[in-house]
């Protein structure tokens, strides 16, 4: 049994990938916080259900080339149209970025992420304890 | 994308703002810079425009400098007859730059600096943090 089939370590695995992924369109933010007519973006939030679908359902094997790979739903990152239409406000060359803003998303996602993170640790944590290590 | 490339974006907006930074130097520096000769301009003041660009490398917006322009405002002029650079009616034409704009602009240059090492600071803590998972 490979460990990733956890379903646990799984979801903290997406939501991992998520968040690393928010990470990068926050540093987008922040480093254009002075350009022109530039908008600050949001990734869509993680929808849980999809989530736990993605991880809960089996996926059909492909065992020769031939065969078209299953109807699991992609995870894919879009960025929020809204967000970028909802700005609270605009210097006069057209930049929608509020630093402070930002900087509570970039906080934010590093909560999330080291909760993700500690989340796994335990998980792996509590195998090694099924193992028998006296490691933890 | 991911926390890589969000170090990387960072570090554009970083780079942009040092430009920035070095721009308002040369303006300050300059603020008293005359002609050399009678009726030759003195020091006129630079402007920087930052634009966003598709990086195709990180796949994602980074910042860089669109241009260093010229204030094309008009020169302060000084009441000095005695000036061996006055003109006819004793005016000394000087530099266009105004110390108090260029101080708040080195302040919102800097802030932005901070609000992007902030953002690899977090970036990287995260990475850290994922990379100690091996240690345990």
């Amino acid at each position: 049994m490979a460990i990733d089939n956890s379903n646990l370590l799984r979801m903290a695995h997406q939501k991992m990938n998520w968040l690393s992924e928010r990470q990068s369109v926050l540093s987008q933010n922040i480093a254009n916080a002075d350009s022109p007519s530039y908008r600050a973006q949001d990734l869509t939030p993680l929808d849980f259900k999809r989530n736990l679908q993605q991880v809960t359902k089996l996926q059909v094997a492909k065992t020769e080339g031939n065969h078209i790979s299953g109807v699991l739903p992609k995870s894919d990152y879009r960025i929020d149209e809204k967000s970028q239409k909802d700005v609270y406000e605009a210097s006069p060359n057209g930049n929608g970025v509020v630093l402070e803003e930002q900087m509570i998303a970039v906080q934010d996602t590093k909560l999330q992420y080291d909760l993700a993170l500690n989340l796994y640790n335990k998980q792996i944590g509590m195998f090694r304890t099924a193992l028998g290590g006296n490691s933890r | 994308m991911d926390l890589n490339s969000a170090i990387k974006i960072s570090a554009s907006g970083m780079r942009a703002q040092g430009t920035r930074l070095r721009v308002i130097s040369e303006n300050v520096a300059n603020a008293d810079s005359l002609g050399s000769v009678k009726g030759q301009d003195p020091y006129r003041r630079k402007t920087i425009v930052f634009e966003n660009f598709m990086n195709r490398d990180v796949n994602a917006e980074m910042v860089r400098v669109a241009k260093i322009g010229r204030d094309d405002s008009d020169f302060e002029l000084a009441y000095e007859p005695f000036h061996p650079l006055a003109d006819e009616e004793g005016y000394v034409r000087r530099p266009n730059v105004n110390s108090l704009i260029e101080m708040m602009d080195m302040r919102e240059a800097q802030r932005t600096y901070e609000a992007n090492l902030s953002s690899i600071e977090m970036a990287r803590s995260m990475l850290q943090r994922t990379v100690d998972l091996l240690r345990a």
